[in-house]
């Protein structure tokens, strides 16, 4: 027979590892809460009936999307049966959202998860007991190791077909009083099968039920408020407390722990150290000093894997395949025309993105496991405390850690916010991160700067900077101001990488990157060598006849714009970031049409030759304020598409490109006469550029410091107009 | 035109034909240009997503086009 079967459970309990063992999809998991935030659908293997995965909640309490999505769901679709997984090792805290889906009336299975865990931790659980005290059935599962699985259809299935509600667990006299009233309130008005769970929503308050019910909470006020005498606490905390006591009596039955060690388990030990007020900080920014070293460090100390594989096929494309297929070419007699396009405009453009993969993955690799140990659930709650310090919700920072990967998911991630004004706020600032296709930029600019991973690292904490200073200053407007949405994480304990997560994800996100070469990037330097190659006359332009071409007059026209940021005297640099904004690796792709491979260089090399030759002692601030622009500027249209969608108009879309923007071009104008004077370089930055960075700064801070926030509530407490 | 010309300019109109389709076809689909699919993507969809069917394709609505 066919059934449609929920499943539902506490954010990071294995739900996921779960449908994807039921299933055989191959459905993300990873190692923070919260990695299922829609509802998904497959059809469990061997049977005709379909698994919906629902996001991971802690209640069924209308507080969040994700608790909103599985709460209708399970009203409205009315599953055949639920199956509630549950994570033995947090037996108690798990538990109380069963309760709530018992009280839901629907076929319902516990999946008691992680008992690896448990044999691991030397304690005992006795299902049986357990079973008898929940009134459902129990199956003692690890979703890991794939265990008891075919138990668990078979049981889930024979649930479904007898359609047996379960026994509801009752709780004192006066709280099933109480509920008998709401019960009673609720007659006719709501499912009689989920009338229990309705029941208690009433006496809890819930806006959702009263909006169901008009008048039925008043109707039994009487009742709660005796209720709440009796107890001397509100009617929520009553339930609350009730329902905690119900769930130790049944667990201290049925569960045996093996006694633990004082000091607490491996991962709090560890977490008393990276999560440490002082130490959180440093930790995390050593972590991925250390991660971008080892994925672009090519300097003093020696080469690292990543620099050293990408200066192979850099070499691999430049010295042999580019070359070969010009000699093809020539040997052929094919025109000069077509070789420039196939040799100087496609192969070179888009070989100087593809070299830049070997990178790439072994950055994915080391990501991809900070994430799978657990370390990345940490550093938001790490983050958290700075958020939170500057008026931001720590729940802006996973969006921030996705946007590393791809800025569009990124973005994406931000529904998770129920504070409009912060999701907005992060919505249009977290592509400030360094993602992947910046990373062909970074390792260029780096190599011009003779440094490489602290250009990253500057990259990386730069971006968190300029979420946090954005954050300040579109506070201070009334559309946006607010405390911050609270940030409740649970700190999932380490494991060790699961080999196939992390390859699915580095192959996921290197493949994207590969298609994107092939794809837009192919066409954009087609669309480069055209605009390099002919003049507004539409004649084929010599080598030495660049400043001619069509894409000389438009970066012409933008070099003027930059001016102030030192690089707008090189018409080849504005016209790059214009490229970039097609996808941010066309502007590697274009700067080796424009830079390098005319004179027979790498991008490195021919950056800085340009740089010394404009800027003089200032040329590595010209090169750091190039760097700077594109890396904060607006993101590519893919994410800008992203950002539309998410703020829902392009009035506001437009307000957050040019806030990027304009944000981007103050700090790389501030950046770029801060660096100069350091470097002793100030006699060759333009008066202008300093003016323009006396003027940026006290509008900056102006906007951090000076201007008080516009409070949205008064002494009241009532909405200020 | 040399028959190497035309070899060269088939070669270069298969690739960006090619590269058009790829990304018309994508549009199509609703995938989204950044390439990734819900399944690589940790933190996707929430509010206005609906049902994803895993089996028939991994893309959610969030990354469908509006």
């Amino acid at each position: 027979m066919s059934f449609t079967i929920a499943l539902a459970g506490n954010p990071n309990c294995g739900k996921t590892t779960l449908f994807n063992a039921l299933t055989g999809a191959s459905q993300r998991v990873g190692n923070w809460p919260g990695v299922t935030i829609d509802k998904k659908v497959g059809r469990i293997k061997g049977t005709d009936s379909q698994l919906v995965d629902l996001p991971g909640i802690y209640s069924l309490s209308p507080y969040s999307p994700e608790e909103i999505v599985s709460r209708n769901f399970i009203v409205n679709e009315r599953p055949d049966a639920i199956i509630d997984i549950v994570d033995a090792t947090n037996l108690e805290r798990n538990l109380f959202l069963t309760l709530q889906l018992i009280d839901m009336g629907r076929p319902i299975i516990v999946a008691l998860n992680m008992m690896d865990e448990i044999e691991r931790m030397g304690d005992t659980v006795d299902v049986e007991k357990l079973s008898a005290g929940l009134g459902v059935p129990v199956i003692p599962i690890s979703a890991k190791e794939k265990r008891n699985i075919d138990m668990l259809v078979s049981a889930i299935e024979t649930v479904a077909e007898n359609g047996t509600a379960p026994k509801a667990v009752t709780y004192d006299h006066a709280i099933e009083s109480a509920v008998e009233a709401a019960e009673n309130a609720l007659s006719g008005k709501v499912p009689d099968e989920s009338i229990r769970f309705y029941a208690f929503k009433l006496i809890e308050d819930d806006s959702a039920v009263n909006e169901l019910a008009p008048g039925a909470r008043d109707s039994i006020s009487s009742t709660i408020e005796s209720l709440e005498k009796e107890y001397d606490d509100s009617a929520d905390s009553i339930i609350a407390d009730s329902r905690y006591e119900k769930i130790s009596e049944i667990v201290s039955g049925a569960i045996t722990r093996a006694p633990r060690d004082e000091k607490g388990s491996l991962s709090d030990r560890i977490d008393r150290i990276v999560t440490n007020r002082i130490l959180g900080l440093p930790i995390f920014i050593a972590v991925i000093a250390f991660v971008y070293f080892i994925a672009m460090y090519d300097g003093d100390l020696g080469t690292s894997p990543g620099a050293w594989a990408t200066g192979w096929l850099n070499d691999f494309i430049g010295d042999d395949i580019i070359p070969s297929v010009e000699e093809w070419c020539v040997d052929n007699g094919v025109s000069d025309a077509l070789t420039g396009l196939l040799c100087d405009g496609i192969l070179s453009g888009v070989g100087a993105v593809i070299g830049f993969l070997p990178q790439m993955i072994i950055l994915f690799i080391c990501l991809s496991i900070l994430e799978e140990i657990g370390y990345m659930a940490r550093v938001a709650f790490v983050m958290d405390r700075i958020f939170r310090y500057f008026n931001l919700s720590g729940k802006s920072f996973i969006p921030l850690l996705v946007s590393t990967g791809c800025g569009v998911p990124g973005v994406m991630s931000s529904r998770t916010i129920e504070s409009e004004a912060d999701r907005r706020i992060t919505a249009m600032t977290c592509t400030f991160m360094p993602c992947g296709a910046k990373l062909p930029v970074i390792s260029a600019i780096a190599g011009a700067l003779a440094g490489s991973a602290w250009v990253a690292v500057y990259a990386y904490f730069g971006g968190i900077v300029l979420v946090i200073i954005s954050g300040i200053i579109i506070k201070k407007f009334k559309k946006f101001a607010g405390t911050p949405a609270p940030f409740i994480m649970e700190l999932p304990p380490y494991h060790a990488p699961a080999f196939l997560s992390v390859a699915k994800t580095v192959f996921d996100r290197s493949w994207a990157f590969v298609k994107k070469a092939g794809t837009i990037i192919l066409l954009a330097m087609i669309l480069v060598w055209f605009l390099k190659s002919f003049d507004w006359s539409l004649n084929l332009l010599e080598e030495d006849q660049l400043d001619d071409s069509i894409l000389a007059s438009i970066g012409g026209v933008l070099s003027y714009l930059f001016m102030p940021l030192g690089w707008g005297d090189n018409w080849e640099l504005p016209a790059a970031s214009l490229t970039g904004l097609i996808a941010k690796e066309d502007l590697i792709g274009t700067l080796e049409l424009l830079i390098a491979e005319p004179f027979d260089l790498d991008i490195s090399d021919a950056l800085a030759l340009m740089a010394s030759a404009t800027a003089g002692k200032a040329a590595d601030a010209m090169i750091l304020s190039f760097f700077t622009f594109n890396m904060f500027c607006a993101p590519c249209f893919a994410a800008v598409g992203a950002i539309h969608r998410e703020l829902g108009d392009w009035k506001s879309t437009g307000f957050a490109f040019l806030y990027q923007c304009l944000l981007a071009y103050f700090v790389a104008v501030i950046v770029y006469v801060v660096y100069s004077a350091m470097l002793g370089g100030l006699d060759d930055v333009a008066w202008y550029s300093i003016a323009f960075a006396v003027i940026d700064f006290v509008i900056l801070a102006y906007f951090l410091v000076v201007k008080d926030p516009m409070h949205p509530f008064d002494k009241k407490g009532e909405v200020a107009e | 035109m040399s028959s190497a010309d035309l070899i060269v300019i088939a070669i270069i109109t298969a690739m960006a034909i090619g590269a058009i389709y790829v990304l018309w076809s994508n549009h199509r689909k609703g995938r989204s240009s950044c390439g990734c699919n819900c399944s690589g993507c940790s933190k996707a969809c929430t509010r206005r997503a609906s049902v994803v069917r895993v089996e028939d394709d991994e893309t959610c609505d969030c990354c469908r086009k509006d």
